[in-house]
């Protein structure tokens, strides 16, 4: 008789979010299931040392705090997180840039920039007070240089998928081949070939994409309200209700989102090539909104198997 | 912005200079960092014992730290070994260890090539062998907490450290944390904000997960390694804080950091321990996994009462944190920034002389004070709240690292251990009687004994 399976749900708070480990297998793997979650949410925790702009001591948060000339070493993880979203910022023409998260939580209300709170339309007065800094990062070695104080970085757009990507071979080493990583319902990871179905849920549709070692991000308005900011324009606006990415690894994905939130159809289209090159990872971007007069659009760099609409 | 390759050769300052001009953000290039200093001859040699989740804390530290060639790792498991080789591979730092399963192999063959100090990261029985042997090799030596599972191997090492002259520092990180030193040494002991310190309590309730079989598959322990280190089973290898032989529970891996600041703070040792626990929800542990101490601390001023709690069952109560209470005020610290916290009793002075110097910073907004105004007249509003303060003081580095600079500090002249084997011991004396007194049901009354060498 064969043994009985099942889809074991584990759930981890972390990094402001929820975070879920799913793992189909048979029932009688259950507490060696749960332990391999276990060490997945321990490095989660571990990640937040590191990567949370809040954890006194992480290291962004002594990024944020250099001075004119000041060089320290950081974490590999800090550094592979900055040289990623470098890169996505080259390829998305600076629709995503980590360093205006200082300006984000200003207009919010939120954090240390709570002093400008309620500034409202004045998004470009926070670009002013918490986005002039410059920060050198060193190609190779990990650390930073700060060669213009006031650089307030924040890996909100991409810490939770980064996290579901360290936590793969985590798993892998347990041994465990079919799972499905979720952080805060906005970043989701699937692990193994029989696939996890993941539904991109809108307001005027819905959308079912397989994760098949692939990983999907999505940003949107809908929840938090617009608090979308374009780095390019400054201004507190998105050109769309929401944007998913899918993409091999969660990180990108999540940076994609929240890039294509501010992108026009035809500059995510020209931006795609240029992820594909940079990162050697194929990629598509769903948008839920009103350009075009159509409710969704799905664009993708090539045809995309694991969605019916192709290109 | 990306620098291309061919402008590679621009000299690390010229690239800064223009970086600081064009202000754009973030930005790559290479080589602008200084030579890393792991390299350079006067790098102290460090090994790391012991590489499971704290050693490897320890280790990611380090490597974020100038002066330090990490030169040996030791470990029994072979998974934690591949761990650290990972960590310092993604460091760029490749090669720079060699991998011991055995800790004497590691001291016989290293001592000679120049090695300087050891992390002991290891479980707690573990602790006082390994300290004691690389104290005797002429290493010096940082070691977790607890420093030991006895008495008795505390002691051992204090001696040790007292005929080999070699440091000892103890991995209380709080003692070298700066907003602790400022609670303590400037808000309590010389501003007194708090006034007269009448009650203590702390606490770290931890919602632990049950039993499971802690390894992954396949990457088992041969039975005779195992046995050889003290472990009949991988499970008591890799759930080492559940049995009695080699560590005290919870109340001693939780309560050693945050009764050492009772000590720290009250500055007297305590006359009587009262304390009850038991093996309420884990059944499959030997440690108490709920335990209430009772402490009483004769100071100057009069008797203190502390109160320390650790519940392995629940997260309830907000986490970790250390609490003063005085009739003036209440001081409330924790390595979590969020849980510092300062309030002042309604009667006490006016404590707005301590937030223009810079002890405190002002958190709430002061509502109007009801039955302010004229004596004639009432002001009526909601109800008060207390005035809350804040502790203005950041860490900014990762959490173990101030304790650590300050141990190589001292290895290099520039400074005295923050809390040294003999000064542990003094605190730790106060912890180990906990588990006999939960169990024989009977108040422990301290004598020099229970804190000297």
């Amino acid at each position: 008789m064969p043994a009985e399976t099942s889809v074991f749900r584990f759930r981890h708070e972390a990094m402001a979010t929820v975070f879920e480990v799913r793992i189909r297998g048979e029932d009688s793997e259950r507490d060696y299931f749960a332990q391999a979650a276990r060490e997945v949410f321990q490095e989660v925790d571990r990640l937040e040392t590191l990567l949370s702009r809040f954890h006194e001591g992480s290291d962004v948060f002594r990024i944020n705090r250099l001075v004119q000339g000041e060089q320290i070493r950081v974490s590999f993880e800090c550094h592979e997180c900055l040289k990623m979203a470098i890169k996505v910022k080259e390829a998305t023409g600076g629709a995503f840039d980590p360093a205006v998260g200082g300006v984000m939580m200003a207009v919010r209300g939120e954090g240390e920039e709570g002093t400008i709170a309620g500034c409202g339309e004045t998004v470009s007065r926070a670009f002013d007070a918490f986005a002039q800094g410059s920060l050198v990062v060193d190609a190779t070695e990990a650390g930073v240089v700060c060669t213009v104080p006031g650089l307030r970085l924040d890996f909100g757009g991409i810490g939770k998928g980064y996290a579901l990507d360290q936590a793969v071979p985590i798993l892998r080493r347990w041994k465990i081949e079919d799972a499905l990583l979720i952080a805060g319902g906005s970043s989701a990871r699937g692990l193994g070939r029989s696939g996890w179905e993941a539904d991109l849920a809108g307001d005027h549709f819905r959308q079912t994409v397989q994760l098949r070692e692939r990983a999907t991000g999505g940003s949107g308005i809908g929840v938090q309200g617009n608090h979308i900011v374009d780095p390019r324009r400054k201004v507190l606006e998105s050109r769309h209700r929401r944007a998913w990415a899918l993409a091999d690894t969660a990180t990108l994905a999540d940076a994609l989102s929240t890039a294509a939130m501010t992108m026009s159809a035809q500059e995510i289209l020209e931006a795609l090539p240029r992820l594909e090159a940079s990162f050697g990872q194929h990629c598509a971007v769903v948008m839920e909104s009103w350009e075009n007069g159509s409710p969704f659009q799905w664009i993708a760099s090539k045809v995309d198997k694991d969605h019916p609409l192709g290109t | 912005m990306q620098i291309p390759p061919e402008a590679a050769n621009v000299t690390r300052r010229d690239f800064l200079r223009k970086g600081a001009l064009t202000g754009a953000g973030l930005m790559l290039a290479p080589s602008i960092l200084r030579a890393h200093e792991s390299r350079s001859a006067d790098a102290l040699n460090v090994a790391v014992i012991g590489c499971g989740v704290q050693g490897g804390i320890l280790l990611d530290t380090m490597l974020k730290m100038p002066g330090l060639r990490i030169q040996a790792i030791c470990d029994i498991w072979e998974t934690a070994q591949e761990k650290a080789k990972e960590k310092l591979s993604k460091a760029g730092r490749e090669g720079e260890a060699r991998y011991y399963t055995d800790f004497e192999e590691l001291l016989d063959r290293e001592k000679d090539r120049g090695l300087d100090v050891a992390i002991i990261a290891s479980p707690d029985f573990w602790h006082a062998p390994q300290t004691v042997a690389c104290l005797k090799a002429g290493v010096h030596v940082y070691c977790e907490k607890m420093m030991s599972n006895t008495v008795e191997g505390a002691r051992s090492m204090v001696r040790a450290m007292r005929d080999t002259g070699k440091l000892l520092q103890i991995g209380h990180q709080r003692r070298s944390n700066p907003r602790y030193q400022h609670a303590i040494n400037q808000l309590i002991k010389s501003a007194r904000v708090p006034g007269r310190i009448t009650a203590v309590r702390a606490q770290w309730n931890h919602s632990s997960s049950a039993g499971g079989p802690h390894w992954p598959r396949g990457t088992e322990i041969p039975a005779d390694t195992l046995k050889r280190y003290g472990y009949p089973s991988m499970r008591h290898f890799r759930a080492w804080r559940a049995y009695r032989d080699y560590s005290g529970g919870a109340v001693s891996d939780l309560g050693a950091h945050q009764m050492d600041i009772f000590n720290w703070v009250l500055g007297v040792r305590p006359t009587t321990l009262t304390a009850l626990g038991g093996i309420d929800y884990f059944k499959d542990r030997e440690h108490y996994d709920n335990v209430i101490a009772v402490y009483e601390y004769p100071t100057p001023e009069g008797m203190v009462r502390a109160l320390y709690q650790v519940i392995s069952s629940t997260s309830a109560g907000g986490g970790g944190f250390e609490m003063f209470m005085g009739d003036e005020g209440t001081i409330i610290i924790s390595e979590t920034p969020r849980l510092t916290k300062a309030y002042r009793e309604a009667r006490a002075p006016s404590w707005d002389q301590w937030v223009t110097q810079g002890y405190l910073s002002q958190r709430a907004v002061k509502p109007a004070m009801a039955g302010g105004g004229a004596d004639e007249r009432v002001d009526i509003r909601e109800t008060m709240a207390l005035d809350e303060f804040g502790i203005p003081v950041v860490l900014d580095r990762p959490i173990y690292q101030p304790h650590l600079e300050n141990f190589f500090d001292a290895i290099r002249g520039k400074a005295t251990l923050n809390f040294d084997g003999a000064r542990a011991l003094e605190s730790e004396g106060i912890i180990f009687p906990i588990n006999a007194a939960v169990a024989e049901q009977k108040a422990h009354r301290f004598t020099p004994a229970d804190f000297e060498a």
